[in-house]
């Protein structure tokens, strides 16, 4: 019966027993120990491709056909889920700082113009590309006649200019600054607007495919008000606003009040917010969700895995930097030749190999090599070369090793890649320290320079001014270095004076010699955007990453 | 005992209290505020100003303090600075998640760690008791997130038994509530269980070897009666203060597996407003959780009284 009743028994078998198991696990141990060490493969994204040599300059761009898929390939009806990679901040355009929000966004609150794959820009709720006149300071835009506010209300010349205003007058509006100089603004007629600037600004069509291009229903502005448009954004889309979870979804309906609402095929459009990239791409494989923005390169040799996978990809337009805070009191602050040893002591593409396969371009300036705005200036990049580093060192003066603390964000991909950097430079003399903090903290320290160098990723806009001006302009809004050169401000006005791009590229390539001596941001790489989806025709990407789903539905 | 209660009622309330003053406090101690992080990349001054301003942020910190507890002894927990949602609501909408997902856990957990912790100790020296140790050890050891992560690669996405991630309410369809929070409360429980198996394991091996035991099996009861009616029931003091104390900790969220598996419940909810410094949104989950503390302290402290007479007549 009970054994409790025996208890020397009991002892004697358990004795026993726990010798047997302890052998066991000690020779489990021994075995363990023993075995040879493999070699780690070298990261996730070069193991998911072998014999598939990287070139220089990224994988092949595939935006994926922007029109429409033809009658009767695709189903009508149904519920598409996308996999958002992070919650945004609140849905509002003209507030809102989170690039995820530009998901949604693309699917609700259409902008006067769309970014095409070649940097093209597109009219959308414009009819034509803007008529510029006076020197470049005078815009006239003409405006679509058949749509309507998701509220029934009609998109009009007045409508698009009570947005402006708001974006121009919030306090809280992240617009304002994008915008350039604006004199004046008015609607010439019902879908005509004009903007008149005291300044040429060349940017102004290119910041138009962006969140300052979305006309907002004067209707919803005044019932709701500008704090609580964002309960209930109300925009031009082929499919609007339903609901909203924190945290969890946003859920879109079929608009029927959209201009080409006959070819807009899903009857609802949830958006699920899965911030673990390695969930998501699970999700993608089980067919949970059917479409996904930014995959990790992680994640891609299990994505490649599935042939019923989809992928488009794009070079981002945006680049990882290491940022030095020139007004520290650092060796690095006050030395130019220092900041050159450091560049070239970096092997940008053994680490963008290593870390991320053919998912990441070295790269040493903020244009990018597919951008209308490259030059042979924008696209040089010293190769790596400790000799001359070293050389570079003895001529600023400074003993080695030469420290430098260098702060990142404290997720396991910036650590790793940091670690990379420091393994890198120590070569030609430079003793690394890298601090991780957490991002609010990391952005704080920034803003406030208390830093002496810091890695930090910018996301990119289309036009080169919107990757330049904030953080290299004496006084920009976004100079985390409090780099400040007279030179440069005056190259950055000539550069927005100018509409010909031609013209435009050449003064970027000057600055960005210029900023290639200086260094008050060693460019590093640039990732690539890497969407997924599974089951349905009509998708499509722009060059920032957006995925475009107005035109998409299930392969039938 | 009513004075007793009443007492340890007042002791909650100071609980409470100091809690809230304790996060108020810490949350503005961290670098960088809501402004910095709500301004995204661009980091424009002057916007971050504006949003300061507008937030309230600029007053002396005691003034921001009582404006805030007005507010919440009055139900009006503030508006999310980031999604501009009221707080209760956002809180009405996560905490019913964690409940379910708390309750699914405890029902798991609590069941399998009584069952093992009996089996070895009735079957002391035998395999069963073997065996139960090692799966508590296991639970105890292993990662919750390795554990998550293994289980949506082979459950989720290879043998498509449960979904992946995300999360089905209620009143939607039970079947698929069940279906996405099953997963995740076998996992959490596995812990739960690991610490109930030792505890009851060595409770119930006092029990059988206390005299009452001898002498209830003297007086001709069934096993089942013996063990359960009597060693089991003994235990259970112990037990209910065991699963109040985790369930104390489930309730502030197992903030690791609602990330991972995409439930919107309190714990991410409160993991997302640290990261971006959403104040209000952190005092109101600091506050739900106080509360809930406390008031399942004071529940234990009455079930107690049923379970074991000795303690209602010693007051």
């Amino acid at each position: 019966m009970s054994d409790s009743l025996s208890p020397n028994r009991s002892h004697l078998l358990r004795g026993r027993k726990s010798l047997i198991l302890l052998a066991a696990s000690a020779l489990c141990a021994v075995v363990a120990a023993c075995s040879p060490v493999q070699p780690s493969s070298s990261g996730g994204g070069a193991a998911a491709s072998p014999g598939a040599g990287p070139s220089s300059s990224g994988l092949a761009a595939n935006y994926g056909p922007t029109a429409p898929p033809a009658p009767g390939t695709v189903k009508k009806g149904g519920t598409l889920t996308f996999g958002l990679s992070a919650q945004g901040d609140a849905l509002d355009p003209t507030t809102t700082g989170a690039l995820v929000n530009k998901q949604i966004f693309a699917s609700m609150c259409e902008s006067l113009y769309r970014l095409g794959g070649d940097g093209s820009i597109n009219p959308q709720l414009a009819t034509a590309l803007p008529k510029i006149t006076d020197g470049g300071k005078t815009y006239t835009i003409p405006l679509r006649a058949d749509a309507k506010f998701a509220d029934g209300t009609p998109f009009n010349a007045a409508a698009m200019i009570t947005t402006w205003k708001r974006d121009l007058t919030d306090p809280e509006s992240g617009r304002k600054s994008e915008m350039g100089p604006i004199a004046s603004m008015k609607a010439v007629d019902d879908h005509t607007v004009q903007v008149k600037f005291s300044s040429p600004f060349a940017p102004f069509s290119s910041v138009l495919t962006d969140r300052a291009g979305i006309p907002e229903s004067p209707k919803a502005l005044k019932e709701l008000g500008y704090d609580k448009f964002s309960t209930h954004p109300t925009c031009v889309g082929p499919y609007k606003f339903q609901s909203q979870v924190a945290n969890t979804s946003v859920t879109l309906v079929k608009d029927p009040n959209y201009y080409d609402a006959s070819k807009v095929n899903f009857d609802k459009i949830i958006y699920r917010i899965i911030p673990d990239s390695s969930v998501r791409a699970q999700d993608l494989k089980a067919g949970s969700i059917q479409v996904t923005d930014s995959l990790a390169s992680t994640s891609m040799a299990s994505i490649k895995s599935d042939s019923s996978i989809k992928v488009l990809t794009a070079p981002s337009m945006g680049y990882a930097s290491l940022r030095i805070n020139l007004k520290g009191d650092t060796p690095i602050a006050k030395s130019k030749l220092l900041r050159q040893a450091l560049s070239l002591a970096i092997d940008r593409p053994t680490i963008m190999k290593a870390l991320y396969g053919p998912y990441a371009t070295p790269t040493c300036s903020p244009i990018s090599d597919a951008s209308p705005y490259a030059t042979k200036q924008s696209q040089a990049c010293p190769a790596y070369n400790v000799a001359k580093a070293e050389q570079l060192i003895k001529q600023a003066g400074v003993s080695t090793p030469v420290k430098i603390t260098v702060k990142t964000s404290n997720t396991s991909d910036s650590l790793q890649f940091a670690q990379a950097l420091q393994s890198s430079v120590k070569a030609a003399g430079f003793d690394m320290k890298i601090e991780p903090v957490e991002f609010a903290t990391l952005l704080d320290d920034m803003d406030n320079h208390k830093f002496e160098a810091g890695i930090l990723s910018w996301s990119g806009r289309p036009d080169p001014d919107g990757n330049l001006r904030a953080e290299m302009a004496t006084n920009g809004t976004g100079n985390d270095s409090g780099y400040s050169n007279p030179q440069v401000d005056k190259l950055l006005d000539d550069a927005v004076h100018v509409t010909d791009t031609a013209q435009r590229a050449k003064i970027y390539g000057k600055m960005i010699a210029i900023l290639n001596t200086d260094l008050p941001y060693i460019y590093l790489d640039r990732s690539q955007i890497l969407v997924g989806y599974k089951g349905l025709s009509g998708v499509f990407i722009d060059p920032v990453g957006v995925v475009h789903l107005a035109y998409a539905g299930t392969t039938a | 005992m009513l004075r007793r209660f009443l007492i340890k009622f007042g002791q909650g309330l100071l609980t409470v209290f100091l809690a809230s003053i304790v996060v108020f406090l810490a949350i503005r101690a961290l670098p960088g505020d809501p402004a910095e992080t709500m301004a995204g990349e661009d980091q424009n001054p002057a916007v971050i100003a504006a949003i300061r301003a507008k937030l309230g942020l600029d007053k002396p910190m005691p003034e921001q303090y009582l404006l805030y507890m007005w507010h919440a002894l009055h139900g009006d927990f503030g508006t999310s600075i980031s999604s501009r949602v009221p707080v209760s609501t956002l809180l009405g909408q996560t905490l019913p998640v964690t409940l379910q997902l708390t309750v699914l856990t405890m029902v798991c957990g609590g069941i399998v760690g009584m069952l093992m912790g009996s089996v070895g100790a009735y079957w002391r020296g035998q395999w069963p008791e073997w065996l139960s140790s090692v799966l508590s050890l296991v639970g105890l050891s292993v990662p919750h997130f390795w554990l998550a992560m293994l289980a949506i690669i082979y459950v989720g996405t290879t043998m498509h038994l449960f979904p992946v991630s995300g999360y089905t309410p209620l009143r939607e369809s039970l079947g698929a509530n069940i279906g996405h929070l099953i997963v995740p409360a076998l996992i959490l429980g596995s812990a739960l269980a690991a610490v109930l198996m030792r505890q009851t394991r060595a409770n119930m091996l006092d029990a059988f070897g206390a005299e009452y035991i001898l002498a209830v099996r003297a007086k001709g009861a069934s096993e089942s009666r013996v063990v359960i009616g009597h060693a089991l029931r003994n235990s259970l003091v112990v037990a209910v203060t065991i699963l109040g104390l985790e369930l104390g900790g489930l309730l502030s969220g197992a903030a690791v597996i609602e990330q991972i598996f995409g439930l919107p419940g309190i714990g991410r909810l409160a993991i997302n407003a640290v990261f971006s410094r959403d104040y209000p949104v952190v005092q109101g989950v600091v506050l739900v959780v106080a509360v809930s503390y406390v008031a399942i302290s004071l529940l234990i402290d009455v079930l107690y009284t049923v379970l074991d007479p000795r303690i209602r007549v010693g007051g």
